[in-house]
């Protein structure tokens, strides 16, 4: 076999006993004997090329021995064909089943013209009393023959088992490569999602900064100007009109700060001898209040009874301001905790449109310059995980304000289909919108529009949006808004 | 608005100043002052109008002095559109009898008429009036015949002589201009590189850390430093010391008014120390060197320098006196950093040598203001002080010191300034008399005024009595001019009276009635002392 | 004499309240005025301009409706009338780019974190207006008792006039 030969381990063993049983020599011998042997002349076949020597199954009643040309063997598996390999001159075909009996294991087919002995059982019998020398040569080379088909088989064995070691071996690399990605697929995730955590703690910080900023200053001089306030009222024939600007104060709406310059230069010229920043407060006064501080502007005796006055309608103010800044804080507080409850292991039946309120809400910083159309119709609740949803209101209005770069129209609609089993959510923006080419792309990870080095994220935000959405059993799409910008669609099914 | 009454009432100075200004130029347009020349009218104007602009501050003091030499150029200079082309109109007298001429009436001022000499230079003869008609028959030896007289007593040529323009230009480039030039770019220079104040760190070290001595010690090195630059500076440099200590007292503590209070007065007072201490000091040496008297800078120094200690110290116990200190102890933290670059090695050079030769002119005979030139030309030729410190320098300053050396010049020649102090009749009055008014005049002023205008218009009359011989005798050019520049020093009573009181004001740790107190007590005092030195101890320095 | 504006520029009423009121005691020498917006401020500077008056200060929040914060301070540096003028962020937030940006094209001198100390605002608010006085004033003395005393001294020093 000429797949044997490349067997380094038997070479040597083959050489040793060529010029016993040399094949060429053999078939030299057998064309010599051809030319004065009758019977040998008889036993000659030739076969085309193609034509079937020997068929897998059958019962085998002709031993072959190739004498010029190759055959090729093949092998039926139960779905594939395997090619043994070639038989050369001095090789012999369907040995084992001419001797045993046994159906033919082996397909043979003339690969070239082939020039062969056929020998019968009869013929095979006759040839043997015939021609003895050649006879025991014959043995000579049936045992090697088997003999070097037995070897082929151990080194076929040991082929296998080398074979399924390495294969084995590759089945672990890539089990740890998947491992691997898998890992830096999470650290991307996380890595985005940090990004996405870190835009919204910046925001809030902004949020709550200035409510607080608010707070803390007023608080200080609510606490100064009080106690002032308590001393000097006293003096004041009435408390009741103390009461009465406190309240006013308590009550204020803010003005348009180029109309108050306008009125602050007015009521300059009125309360002469008053500060600036007194005035300032008399021109956010409404007209009553003014009306009722006239009998104490012009003289500047009175003088302290109209800081008095005016320090109680500040006072007032502060107190709202307070009041407004403390509110304002609750209010982003409890959208936060409510915005980053952690999901459960199991959905929960949820108004999602909760969430978009929220998110709105903590992305405020974002929005300061873009209008917000809402429309969010009643719905009914859907089966999910509120953190995730949020994550995807979260990633698709950042897209939108990165693609409007902060200032524009954000429109954000939801309603439930005719057959009232699916709701969707559109979120669309009036920005450039996304090219076609790229709408394609949209959702594969690693894909960005965004510059790199630029604000956030690794661009696999709407890849994990996706994610996020066919965990829901839903779907995401990307159209063009009518009237430009880019509109994402998401349905999501109604469970029961 | 805060600043809006502030702004109304400005407006209202401004114009009233505006206003007087130029009332005051026309006024001797419209009347005539017998015994005035007609370019004593002229000079009037421009004094009237410069002493109400430098008093209501119409324009900038400095600007002022500009506008003073420029109407002198345009109408006192022999150049100027007035004496171009003047010429004495000229007539011949008759001889009416053998003795006795006849001239026109015009011709005739008071006993004397005028000989022409040439067109516009004429002598003065006495004559005895006979008959007053048209005509006016006088006997005179000293005319002869077909001599010509001038025609009109009255006109312009009458009087005064016309000056060259460059006079009045020159007088920015007068030697007390150019001791005072000297003078800025060594304070300039030591500015630049921190001179000033390692200086202070070193003087005020032995001064330790009681609070009454290292008030003392403010005082000793603000005055010994404002003593060659300005006040102004010195006063700022100083405050820059003296803040933080203020930082650390308690607010109630009057120790605050003290720090702060200390620093103006002593530069004040330093101010007198050196003939570039301030510009009053360099109105009354240019006066004197008009007169032809110098004075050096180690006499002046000399002169002035009990004056400067008393008042000093006089300070020092009126402030602890008023506003006693609370605190015990303070400790100072003085940084000593000397600049040791190549520029600064040379400033040090150039500070000592030029405060020595100033110091020792009796000497080696080069005047101070020759002296003052080694800085200017070491300073810039080593690049220690480069073009744009030289841009920096205070050359407003020079202006207004310029503008009144020249109002001086023409009050003077114009006979303004004698027809002034000739109406009341002054050698009825003792020596110490006088000097007595004309201190407490120029203190008056100088509270309200600017020192320098003080000095401006108040030396050159003394002056003038000086050598009118109204004072009668005994009358001390140096003494009385001295006197003038040193009460003019001494106006420190209110924030407005000098530059340094501005800034003490300005912080905000001093009242007004606080700086007044201690303001009254410096100046009279002051005052008297100066009085007891004129007559006891100046005039031994001069002679 | 032109009077020295300080602005204020704060989208949120509240905040903007707090703001005047922490620099009130500064009013007496440089009028404060509040603007809610960009587009107020702009107005405001105008009429400022058109009174004869000038900005020494600006104090401008970042993230507000319509332009933003440093958009607006780098306008005011291209702008002859307000370059001069002290340049103060006073923001809760604001991204890197955005304060990169506001210190290279708007020389912004200051940025103040919300929420902030009231001493603190006050004192760079002093210090700032005391450099712009001293670069843009003759007569330093009227701001001795409310601005930087030591800076200003230094200043008349170095000056060094009589």
């Amino acid at each position: 076999m000429n797949s044997s030969k490349k067997q380094g381990s038997l070479h040597l063993t083959e050489e040793s006993t060529r010029s016993l049983y040399d094949k060429e020599i053999f078939v030299q011998n057998i064309n010599q004997l051809i030319t004065e042997s009758e019977l040998l002349k008889s036993l000659l076949k030739t076969f085309e090329e193609g034509e079937v020597l020997l068929e897998e199954g059958m019962p085998n009643k002709t031993l072959y021995v190739v004498l010029e040309g190759e055959v090729s063997q093949h092998k039926e598996g139960e779905d594939i064909t395997a090619d043994i390999g070639l038989l050369g001159p001095g090789e012999f075909c369907g040995l084992l089943s001419f001797q045993t009996g046994e159906p033919i294991f082996i397909t043979i087919k003339a690969q070239s013209q082939v020039k062969t002995l056929a020998f019968d059982h009869n013929n095979f019998d006759l040839f043997y009393t015939k021609y003895p020398e050649i006879s025991r040569t014959l043995n000579g080379l049936i045992f090697s023959n088997l003999a070097e088909r037995y070897r082929n088989m151990l080194g076929l064995h040991l082929e296998v088992a080398k074979l399924t070691r390495e294969l084995e071996k590759e089945k672990n690399q890539l089990r740890k490569t998947i491992k691997e990605l898998e890992r830096t697929r999470n650290a991307y995730i996380s890595q985005e999602k940090m990004a996405t955590l870190g835009e919204l703690t910046a925001g809030l910080a902004h949020e709550i900064n200035n409510p607080a900023s608010a707070l803390l200053r007023s608080v200080d001089y609510l606490s100064q100007n009080l106690s002032q306030l308590v001393e000097s009222s006293a003096k004041f024939p009435s408390t009741t009109e103390i009461r009465y600007f406190f309240d006013a104060g308590l009550s204020r709406e803010y003005a348009d700060s180029i109309e108050q310059r306008g009125r602050m230069k007015s009521l300059a010229g009125v309360f002469s001898h008053l500060q600036r920043s007194k005035i300032r407060m008399v021109a956010e006064m409404n007209d009553d209040l003014i009306e009722r501080l006239m009998p104490y502007s012009g003289k500047k005796s009175q003088q302290e009874l109209l800081n008095l006055l005016i320090d109680a309608y500040q006072s007032g103010l502060f107190l709202n301001g307070i009041r407004l800044s403390t509110s304002r804080i609750e209010f982003l507080v409890k959208s936060l905790k409510s915005y980053s409850r952690q999901s459960g292991k199991s959905p929960e039946m949820t108004d999602i449109r909760n969430g978009i309120r929220e998110t709105l809400q903590i992305l405020g910083h974002r929005l300061k310059s873009v209008k917000v159309h809402l429309n969010l119709e009643e719905i009914p609740l859907i089966n999910c995980f509120v953190g995730e949803l949020n994550q995807v209101w979260t990633n698709l209005i950042i897209n939108a304000c990165d693609a409007m770069n902060d200032s524009g129209n954000l429109y954000i609609s939801c309603g439930v289909n005719s057959a009232n089993d699916l709701v969707w959510v559109k979120i669309a923006d009036d920005g450039p919108g996304v090219p076609d080419k790229i709408k394609k792309k949209i959702f594969q990870p690693s894909f960005t529009t965004k510059t790199a080095g630029g604000d956030f994220g690794l661009g696999i935000g709407l890849a994990i949006t996706q994610g996020v959405i066919e965990k829901h059993q839903g779907t995401i799409s990307i159209t063009d808004r009518d009237g430009g910008g880019a509109e994402f669609l998401m349905i999501f099914p109604i469970d029961e | 608005m805060p600043g809006k009454s502030k702004q109304k009432s400005n407006q209202i100075k401004f114009l009233t100043g505006l206003i007087l200004g130029i009332i005051g130029f026309c006024l001797p347009l419209f009347f005539t002052f017998s015994g005035l020349s007609y370019a004593g009218h002229i000079a009037l104007g421009i004094f009237l109008m410069a002493a109400v602009f430098w008093m209501f501050e119409t324009i900038p003091i400095y600007s002022t002095s500009m506008l003073v030499i420029f109407l002198q150029v345009v109408l006192l200079s022999q150049q100027g559109v007035i004496f171009s082309d003047a010429s004495l109109p000229t007539t011949t007298a008759k001889q009416h009898t053998s003795d006795s001429w006849l001239v026109p009436a015009e011709a005739v001022d008071g006993e004397r008429i005028y000989i022409a000499n040439d067109s516009r230079n004429y002598t003065a003869i006495d004559v005895k009036i006979l008959d007053r008609a048209d005509w006016v028959e006088i006997r005179s030896n000293e005319l002869q015949t077909d001599a010509k007289i001038v025609s009109n007593a009255n006109h312009k040529l009458v009087g005064y002589k016309p000056v060259s323009f460059s006079l009045f230009f020159g007088t920015l480039a007068s030697p007390i201009i150019i001791l005072f030039l000297g003078g800025f770019m060594l304070a300039g220079a030591a500015v630049k590189y921190n001179l000033d104040k390692n200086l202070t760190s070193v003087l005020l070290k032995p001064f330790g850390t009681k609070p009454g001595f290292i008030v003392l010690g403010l005082m000793v090195v603000t005055a010994t430093l404002s003593a060659f630059m300005s006040n102004t500076a010195t006063t700022a440099m100083m405050m820059t010391v003296a803040i933080p200590i203020v930082a650390q007292v308690a607010r109630e503590d009057k120790f605050r008014i003290v720090l702060a209070l200390c620093i103006p007065i002593a530069a004040n007072i330093g101010g007198m120390a050196t003939p570039i201490g301030t510009p009053p000091n360099a109105i009354a040496i240019a006066n004197l060197g008009q007169q032809g008297i110098n004075i050096e800078f180690g006499t002046w120094v000399v002169m002035m320098l009990p004056l400067v200690i008393l008042l000093l110290f006089l300070a020092w116990l009126t402030m602890r006196f008023l506003f006693p200190t609370k605190l015990r102890e303070f400790k100072l933290s003085l940084k000593v950093d000397f600049n040791k670059s190549r520029p600064a090695i040379i400033l040090y050079l150039l500070f000592a040598a030029t405060v020595l030769l100033w110091f020792t002119e009796s000497v080696h005979g080069i005047p101070s203001s020759m002296v003052a030139f080694l800085p200017i030309a070491g300073l810039t030729v080593t690049g220690v002080m480069k073009q744009e410190d030289i841009r920096s320098l205070p050359w407003e300053v020079l202006w207004l010191v310029a503008g009144g050396i020249a109002l001086g010049i023409s009050m003077e020649n114009t006979g303004l300034a004698m027809w002034l102090v000739s109406s009341i009749s002054w050698d009825a009055f003792p020596q110490i008399v006088l000097l007595g008014v004309f201190g407490l005049v120029a203190l008056n002023l100088s509270n309200f005024l600017s020192n320098t205008v003080t000095a401006t218009l108040v030396i050159p009359l003394a002056i003038s009595m000086g050598t009118s011989g109204i004072a009668g005798e005994g009358f001390s050019l140096v003494i009385s001019s001295l006197a003038i520049a040193a009460a003019c020093n001494m106006a420190m009573l209110l924030p407005i009276s000098t530059p340094p009181n501005a800034i003490a004001m300005s912080t905000g740790f001093i009242k007004t009635p606080d700086m007044v107190k201690v303001g009254i007590v410096i100046g009279l005092i002051g005052i008297v002392a100066t009085l007891v030195l004129s007559q006891l101890y100046w005039p031994f320095i001069i002679n | 004499m032109s009077d020295i504006y300080i602005i204020c520029v704060e989208d949120e009423p509240q905040v903007l309240d707090v703001v005047i009121r922490d620099l009130e005691q500064l009013e007496e020498f440089f009028p404060i005025e509040g603007a809610a917006s960009a587009n107020d401020a702009r107005q405001l500077i105008n009429e400022i301009k058109e009174d004869g008056n000038r900005i020494g200060l600006i104090l401008c929040d970042h993230i507000m409706p319509g332009d933003k914060g440093v958009d607006l301070l780098v306008e005011m540096q291209k702008d002859e009338f307000t370059q001069s003028t002290r340049k103060i962020l006073l923001t809760g937030q604001a991204g890197l780019d955005d304060t990169i940006q506001a210190v290279n094209k708007a020389r912004l001198n200051q940025y103040v974190s919300k929420p902030w100390k009231k001493e603190e605002l006050l004192k760079i608010v002093i210090d700032e207006l005391t450099d712009f006085v001293i670069e843009t004033e003759d007569d330093l003395l009227p701001y001795l008792s409310v601005l930087n005393q030591e800076k200003l001294q230094e200043a008349i020093r170095s000056k060094g006039y009589i």
